[in-house]
């Protein structure tokens, strides 16, 4: 037989159907017509003859009817019935299909919103090839505290070593970021800069926008730099003939080769990449390398890309055993890590993220119930309906089919209002989300958003559609159209299903509160994390000296004498003091010594933050001195080598308070790892930030270990702007050529991290509070559709002298029995879910007890307030109207 | 499918449509008619079986379907058989001698 022919025949079947039955009815009228003649001619009257014919012939419509179905694309046929049916059944109830295509719509809305946030943030490409083959060497693996990857611990040596001697690794780069003073084109501003490896562009597999990268071909090609797209617009003017030309930075010109497209952003915040004129880069533009042992200056971060074939697993293994035997003076050297870039670059946002979906996906999954249950309620008065349509022949199938078309159809209105308000609601969360969110650039609706919601929208109609179907599909014939007639109540099987379907929804709502409800504790407890200074009225910047002119130590230290006691004169500014890091944000972590304690294994030695700072420091920051004393102008590299301690560390290994006057040995910058003497002890302040392991820090003079960036702390009522004004004006005076910048306030800095948790919070509490309002809902659905039902048995109660009080309890009892078990089921979800989010958590035990009180009371609460209103009116039925209306 | 003188077996009916139809186009009523007659009466094909019959036919591509006038002059619908009806037919008819043989043999009457 021949496949086209007999589509053919279907499809005009299905799409000529007009003509197809026209055909159908003349064939069999001229048949009759013939049978009739025949009939007559064997000697009947015309009118016996016609019904003879009638006879023989048959039922006609049976016939067609069996045609019909043979022809096949009959479930395409009875699909255009059935939604035929279901739009009629929409456009009929409206008030119903509001009810469910608001709830739909708020549920998709909000998951369709999330997910596009997730996904521009989490599963959209990276702008460079494979991101999951490149690779970043990290000292930890959860050190996702270091974003960069900063201080691995290897040389410049080191770096030649890896890259002969790791065939797993079809390429490593390196990269160091710092700030530098860009001049060109008549202006001078500062930027910050990666300094990379030739192959840096190529291992990433990223192409520039205009011009080109650098090659690895570039071997003779001198310094070259590479514009990120955001810099050369604002910055540059996005002038197209930059390239070819020279910039200049910290006095070192660099040729301009290319300009990359704005999605490349990698390493974040980077305004431009540049390549010294030797492969391996300078830690510091133009400043002399630090040499450790002959084997060139530090390295900051290196990144690999993966050989075809080869595992993360292989390659750390790999790259661990070439780094042992390395012949590197490094007492910091440990085990590297690799970690894939691609998780590395979203890593600290994507527990956040995974929460919200999930608890999204709850909401959803709270309106698909309250759908099914809305479904149920008007399955049930369409009882006899079903009962009829069974009882006239047609299948269990075709009607389950017709119910699911209905719930479809109903989801798929709920989801076309949902990406309209979705669209509205991620502009919204762009909005309000903190700009410290990566890639916030990428968020949008786009096809595959689009589809999602589809997808979303279709599945939550079948899965709310289930409900009725197999309750359905479970009554039989004879009680559905009995009860039916007797307007009585419904089968106990659905009133199960939906008690159980109630029982869901308070279950999830309380998940959801209680989740919300821990982080709102954590972020008060946050709000109140004390750093252990004092940050109200603290102005602080850095500034960095970059130029060629402070090469040497003595131009550095002129340089910190000559601000310093120009700030100090300022009116207003009460005390200042400087630092190498900012408290949250601390950069070196070395291991130390103390005095009496013995190492066997150099890698057991503590970490701690390796801070330093100016003499007036602490009385800047308003940190208490505990013992000793603080540094003065003479702990300079004249005098004997010293230190302070915090009062965690001085605890810790100077039990007995005799901390001062003992010593630590701490390996410092300039390779010298000499015993400083403990000059002092001062409160423990946590540098690290809430929620860190919160390493103790270690005090060292800047004029012992100077460095040519620094951050000014300034102590003053003045406002940050005008002080950041006065301390230009105060570096314009001694070197026009130095900025500063990352001006903030200290209070605004140590509120960062309570900051940002509010985003989440927020949101979290909107589906919270969006679970309740649809658990109520439910609730509400659920007795109030039951006393509905139980009019008649109600009022032959009140006819018999029930009291309203006896008539409230029976129907509060029907919405109390969900609500108990829901909110059993709920408290053991909650444990769980408060396990899960544990590291969400700051401060707070996941069964943390005020939660766990209050939470479960306040939905209590409202899912009673829900019952009332449907009990109170069960009061009021007129016994002779609920009798009568039968 | 069947009538009280001679029970049709299942797929019969197919092949006595096609032997119907072998030497000219015919409407369904005339393919009815002709079975009557090919059968001596013995085989009468009921309405409710004929039509999904020739719609299966059809689909399967074995028959074709124009219209043309009847004998009384009215629109009609007439069935003839395609090259591969043509096939089908002798395939058909070779299948059910075999068949027939073969219970035959079984029920020694041969």
């Amino acid at each position: 037989m021949n496949p086209f022919v007999k589509l053919r025949c279907r499809l005009r079947a299905l799409f000529r159907r007009g003509a197809v039955e026209h055909e159908m009815r003349e064939e069999m009228r001229l048949h009759l017509e013939l049978l009739a003649e025949r009939n007559a001619a064997a000697g009947l009257s015309a009118e016996d003859a016609r019904y003879a014919a009638m006879r023989q012939f048959g039922g006609v419509e049976q016939i067609k009817e069996r045609v019909r179905e043979q022809r096949g694309l009959g479930w395409l046929d009875q699909g255009r019935q059935d939604l035929r049916y279901a739009v009629r059944q929409v456009r009929r109830n409206p008030g119903f299909t509001a009810t469910v295509v608001l709830t739909l719509a708020l549920a998709i809305g909000a998951n369709t919103a999330i997910f596009s946030f997730f996904r521009g943030i989490l599963l959209r490409p990276l702008a460079y090839e494979k991101p999951e083959r490149v690779v970043l060497f990290k000292k930890e693996v959860g050190d996702f505290a270091e974003p960069m990857g900063v201080g691995v611990g290897l040389l410049a040596a080191d770096f030649r070593d890896l890259q002969r001697r790791t065939p797993s690794l079809a390429d490593i780069a390196t990269y160091t970021l710092d700030a530098a003073t860009v001049t060109g084109r008549g202006t001078s501003m500062l930027a910050v800069a990666t300094i990379t490896t030739r192959n840096f562009f190529t291992l990433l597999g990223a192409k520039a926008a205009l011009g080109r990268t650098f090659s690895p071909a570039d071997e003779k090609a001198g310094r070259l730099a590479v514009l990120a797209h955001g810099f050369w617009q604002t910055r540059l003017g996005g002038d197209p003939a930059i390239v070819g030309q020279t910039i200049t930075l910290n006095k070192v010109s660099f040729t301009v080769v290319g300009v990359m497209g704005a999605e490349f952003e990698f390493p974040r915040e980077t305004h431009l990449w540049v390549t010294p004129a030797e492969n391996v880069p300078e830690s510091v533009i133009g400043q002399r390398s630090l040499e450790f042992g002959g084997r060139g200056n530090y390295l900051r971060t290196i990144i690999g890309r993966l050989a075809p074939g080869v595992s993360l697993t292989q390659a750390e293994t790999e790259v661990s055993g070439v780094i042992e035997r390395l012949p590197n003076p490094n007492a910091t050297q440990r085990a590297i890590h690799l970690v894939n870039m691609r998780d590395q670059s979203v890593g600290n946002v994507r527990p956040a993220l995974i929460m919200l979906l999930s608890c999204v996906g709850l909401v959803l999954l709270i309106a698909g119930l309250n759908v099914a249950n809305l479904m149920l309620s008007r399955a049930a008065t369409r009882q006899r309906e079903i009962g009829v349509r069974l009882a006239l022949g047609a299948g269990r199938g075709r009607i389950a089919r017709q119910l699911l078309t209905e719930s479809v159809v109903l989801a798929l209105l709920g989801g076309a209002a949902g990406v309209l308000l979705s669209g509205w609601g991620l502009n919204l969360l762009v909005h309000i989300a903190p700009a410290s969110l990566p890639r916030l650039a990428a968020v949008r609706v786009d096809g595959f958003v689009l589809s999602f919601a589809l997808g979303l929208s279709v599945l939550t109609g079948l899965i709310s559609g289930l409900a009725p179907v197999w309750s359905a599909a479970r009554s039989d014939l004879v009680t559905l159209t009995k009860s039916a007639d007797r307007g009585g109540s419904a089968a106990p099987g659905s009133r199960r299903l939906r008690a159980g379907l109630v029982a869901g929804e308070v279950a999830i709502a309380l998940m959801l509160l209680v989740a919300a409800g821990l982080l709102l504790r954590s972020m008060e407890k946050m709000r109140a994390f004390t750093w252990g200074f004092d940050p109200a009225q603290v102005v602080s910047a850095r500034v960095a000296f970059l130029d060629e002119r402070y090469r040497e130590d003595a131009a550095k230290v002129g340089f910190y004498h000559a601000l310093l006691e120009k700030l100090t004169a300022m009116p207003g500014f009460e005390s200042v003091g400087m630092s190498l890091d900012r408290v949250g944000q601390t950069w070196i972590h070395l291991p130390v010594t103390p005095e009496g304690q013995v190492y066997a294994n150099p890698a057991d030695r503590p970490e701690v933050n390796y801070r330093i700072i100016s003499p007036d420091y602490f009385r800047a920051l308003g940190v208490p001195l505990v013992q000793g004393r603080a540094f003065t102008a003479t702990d300079d590299q004249n005098g004997p080598r010293v230190a302070i301690i915090d009062a965690a560390m001085a605890r810790r290994y100077f039990p007995s308070g005799n901390a001062v006057g003992k010593r630590v040995q701490i390996v410092t910058f300039n390779g010298s790892d000499a015993w400083r003497e403990i000059v002092g002890v001062v409160a423990a302040v946590k540098s690290d930030g809430p929620g860190a392991e919160g390493r103790a820090d270690v005090y060292l003079p800047y004029l012992q270990t100077p460095l040519n960036s620094f951050y000014v702390h300034i102590r003053t009522k003045i406002d940050a702007t005008t002080a950041g004004a006065m301390l230009t004006r105060a570096l314009r005076e001694i070197d026009a050529s130095v900025p500063i910048f990352d001006l903030a306030n200290m209070e605004e800095i140590t509120a960062k991290p309570a900051d940002a948790r509010r985003f989440p919070l927020g949101l979290l509490g909107g589906f919270a509070t969006l679970a309740v309002g649809l658990a109520a809902i439910g609730i509400y659905g659920v007795t109030a559709y039951g006393v509905v039902q139980r009019t008649r048995e109600i009022g032959v109660r009140m006819a018999l002298g029930a009291r309203p009080q006896a008539v409230i309890a029976l129907v509060l009892r029907q919405g109390l029995h969900p609500l108990a078990v829901g909110m059993r089921l709920g408290l053991a979800g909650s444990v769980a879910v408060a396990f899960a989010m544990r590291n969400l958590l700051f401060g707070v035990e996941p069964l943390d007890a005020p939660v766990f009180l209050a939470i479960p009371l306040i939905l209590a609460t409202v899912t009673l307030l829900a019952c009332a209103v449907p009990a109170q009116r069960a009061t009021r039925v007129n016994p002779v109207e609920a009798l009568r209306a039968e | 499918m069947a009538n009280s003188k001679a029970d049709l077996l299942q797929g019969t009916l197919d092949l006595l449509i096609l032997k119907a139809l072998q030497h000219e186009p015919m409407h369904g009523f005339g393919v009815a008619v002709r079975i009557g007659q090919m059968s001596k009466d013995m085989l009468t094909v009921e309405q409710g079986s004929l039509y999904p019959a020739v719609y299966r036919l059809e689909e399967q591509g074995w028959i074709k379907a124009e219209w043309g006038v009847s004998e009384n002059n009215r629109k009609a619908k007439f069935y003839a058989l395609t090259a591969a009806g043509r096939k089908q037919l002798q395939a058909e008819e070779q299948s059910w001698a075999k068949l027939s043989t073969a219970i035959n043999l079984v029920l020694g009457n041969a």
